[in-house]
């Protein structure tokens, strides 16, 4: 995203913070807990962190400095510290730290990417829509991306967090000091406020994370393996990871999409005739331990159930932001907080609410009032139950939480 | 007061409680120690920079508990001494402890048993599952913190459910050796003013001599890779799996410690498994990776391991260790080729 140049900007971050305070005067903001151990950072316009090794002795002086001085972003530490405002980090003397896993829409491949994002190449000037990583004319790697996000999007996020709850749940036993918030922009972080964690060191997170992302997955270990002429997996009952891995195995046989199966396990559709006669039977022996052999020799028929199982072990591995997750030191937005790049409250979710949670509608803090616009380019985007543009080069008037959206985010001046 | 069982226990487990209460009972003072003392604790350090696992053949059999609480209270000597080394020995000689406590609780004929009772001592709590085979089902945020020491110990390759960890008998015993690693290396770095002059000036003596001997197991000590001059051991692994046949993992383990100490370069010990039956280059660069330039250093294993794992071939050889063997063997078929010339 190019931000426009700040000074050209004063009228516009003058008007962000006369609302962002009329916020912060009526909210309370009740997070993070332990406020005098955390280490916070704040964000001006078109920066997340301009000043970090701040902190608060309580909640009621962090909850002033917000109305006084408004930030347009507040971050805190997921570590917890006896002195949070000493320099260098180690001084600080960190003695836990929460789990905070964080999710990015941009970081999951959606269709509707195509409709709303656009890329320009820094070198050749090329434009397309969609996001890409190497220009299609000329393969450079500098592109200037313009992002937007829609329901869709981040509900396949939301999916993750489903799905990472459920794991964090089962898998890790973990049933208390969980929540989750809305990013503010186009992601949920989930956070682990829990003693039995707090202490954890960094590999031990590492290794956390690496389950979660089925990071060095090794089939072999966890019991899908050649042995003598079949190929075996482990017997149901199953848990964790692998039960996970069978199921969506399980799911994909009962389908039974020749062209999926045979795309995915690299191998001719005429070698998967059996398999597919013999549905109900592969689906029995799958429970029993064993993967069906296809009408190929030995090793051809591990190395399309092992083609498949990776496949799916890909699928099935969760997108979590690693740089977040396993940095202890980071800091992460303060949950209720506005977002400085959309105007919208990184709002607290209720695990029971987040299937129903319309995040461009939830999150939306400023619903009354209007304002005039001068918008430079935007795609059609959703906020707030209702869809906008597409706007090139126009003066409108928009609800305020359209036009705080669009201001933030450097796409529109006052008029 | 103390049985020989409970001294062997001590003995063999140098981070149990047991080990701590006996030395809290010998109640000794730095200031006078003995030269026997001393002197074990250096060679329990000398060990630990060759890369072989501290067994003084003496103790084994030994019926002495004079000689066992001798080696008992060398090991917080050997301790002390680290602690004014270099991290680079503090490494190593945690490592050391670790990899001889795995060898000692390998070797146990109530190997589970004794694994349970360390455990215990070591305050971890497990449940055991009987589930086919024996399931030992301990907490999976003890089980993260130390399992980062070994490859093998990887939590996305574990079953975990409910907030627990199910292991295997020998996984368990893998992981009370990464837990002894960690409680070792840990417990090294204190406060160096009370020790006195002399053990540091000892420490002194063990730098000086180890940086001659670090280089132990390079590539620059053995030149060209020469395969015929391998043990009978490792000779049978390398020609199993260049011939394309299925190896147990304890088998490709040891043979990727032994030819990565050898010094033959990573890719060439990636190709030596590319005719295995199962073969996945993968998984293989990963294992292999894992081994050669992890973290941790994994050194070649001695004979006494290599028989206790069941892949000791040769009853009559009489070599200590496979690289001391390739070595020897390697000088004379270089004598003899360079006298033929």
């Amino acid at each position: 995203m190019i931000f426009m140049e700040l000074n050209e900007n004063a009228k516009e971050q003058e008007f962000l913070r006369k609302k962002f305070r009329q916020f912060y005067e009526t909210n309370e903001i009740t997070y993070p807990s332990k406020v005098q151990n955390r280490e916070f950072g704040i964000g001006e316009f078109g920066k997340k962190i301009v000043k970090r090794h701040m902190s608060f002795a309580n909640s009621n002086f962090f909850n002033k400095f917000l109305k006084e001085d408004v930030p347009f972003y507040v971050s805190a530490s997921a570590s917890l510290y006896k002195r949070p405002d000493f320099r260098p980090m180690e001084k600080k003397e960190m003695f836990g730290s929460e789990l905070i896993y964080e999710f990015d829409a941009d970081d999951i491949k959606t269709d509707c990417r195509n409709g709303h994002d656009s890329w320009k190449c820094m070198q050749c000037n090329a434009l397309g829509s969609g996001t890409l990583e190497k220009c299609p004319s000329c393969g450079s790697n500098s592109l200037s991306l313009d992002q937007w996000f829609c329901p869709e999007c981040i509900n396949e996020t939301k999916k993750q967090v489903f799905a990472l709850v459920n794991i964090l749940k089962e898998d890790f036993g973990i049933k208390e000091g969980l929540y989750i918030n809305f990013s503010g922009n186009a992601g949920f972080h989930v956070h682990v406020e829990n003693q039995a964690v707090e202490k954890l060191s960094k590999e031990a997170r590492i290794q956390l994370l690496d389950y979660l992302t089925l990071h060095e997955i090794n089939l072999e270990l966890l019991g899908f393996f050649l042995q003598k002429k079949t190929f075996v997996c482990p017997k149901d009952p199953c848990f964790g990871q692998i039960k996970r891995i069978k199921t969506a195995l399980s799911d994909m046989l009962s389908k039974a999409d020749i062209g999926e199966l045979a795309t995915y396990g690299l191998i001719p559709k005429s070698k998967l005739k059996s398999l597919l006669q013999n549905k109900n039977f592969v689906l029995e022996s799958l429970s029993s331990g064993t993967l069906f052999s296809i009408d190929a020799g030995a090793e051809a028929n591990k190395k399309f159930w092992l083609n498949i199982l990776n496949y799916i072990a890909s699928k099935i591995a969760l997108d979590i932001d690693r740089q977040t997750s396993s940095d202890i030191y980071k800091l992460v937005r303060v949950p209720n907080t506005i977002h400085g790049g959309t105007g919208l409250i990184a709002k607290v979710i209720k695990f029971e609410d987040l299937s129903k949670f319309d995040a461009l509608k939830d999150a939306v803090a400023f619903k009354e009032g209007r304002t005039k616009v001068y918008i430079t380019k935007v795609p059609r985007f959703y906020l707030y139950g209702n869809y906008f543009g597409p706007f090139e080069k126009a003066e409108v008037e928009l609800p305020d939480y359209a036009a705080i959206y669009l201001i933030a985010k450097g796409k529109a001046k006052l008029v | 007061m103390w049985t020989l069982d409970q001294l062997f226990f001590a003995y063999k487990y140098p981070i149990s409680l047991k080990t701590r209460e006996i030395i809290k009972d010998y109640n000794f003072s730095l200031d006078n120690l003995d030269k026997e003392i001393i002197d074990i604790a250096v060679s329990r350090i000398k060990s630990s920079y060759s890369g072989k696992e501290y067994l003084p053949s003496y103790i084994e059999h030994s019926k002495s508990k004079d000689l066992i609480l001798t080696e008992i209270i060398a090991f917080p000597v050997a301790k002390i001494l680290v602690s004014c080394l270099d991290r680079a020995l503090m490494y190593k000689f945690s490592e050391n402890v670790s990899s001889t406590l795995f060898y000692h609780l390998n070797r146990e004929q109530k190997r589970l048993q004794v694994a349970l009772d360390l455990a215990n001592e070591l305050g971890i709590k497990v449940d055991l599952k009987e589930n086919g085979e024996n399931y030992i089902e301990l907490s999976l945020v003890d089980f993260v913190e130390v399992s980062n020491k070994d490859p093998q110990l990887n939590l996305v390759n574990q079953h975990v459910s409910a907030g627990k960890v199910l292991l295997n008998e020998i996984k368990f015993c893998r992981f009370l050796a990464a837990k002894a690693y960690f409680m070792t290396f840990n417990s090294l770095q204190g406060d160096l003013s009370s020790i006195p002059k002399y053990l540091k000036d000892i420490a002194k003596g063990i730098k000086f001599e180890s940086a001659f001997s670090s280089n132990f197991e390079s590539f620059g000590a053995f030149g060209k890779i020469d395969p015929n001059a391998f043990p009978a051991c490792m000779k049978s692994i390398y020609s199993s799996l260049i011939n394309g046949e299925n190896v147990a993992h304890i088998a490709r383990f040891n043979i990727t410690t032994f030819l990565n100490s050898i010094g033959m370069p990573k890719e060439q010990i990636i190709a030596a498994f590319k005719k295995t039956p199962n073969f996945d280059e993968r998984v293989t660069r990963y294992q292999v990776e894992r081994i050669t330039t992890g973290n941790i250093k994994y050194s070649a294993s001695s004979c006494a391991t290599m028989r206790s794992n069941g892949l000791c071939p040769d009853k009559n050889c009489t070599s200590k260790h496979p690289i001391s063997f390739y070595k020897g063997a390697l000088a004379v078929s270089r004598k003899t080729s360079k006298e033929e010339k």
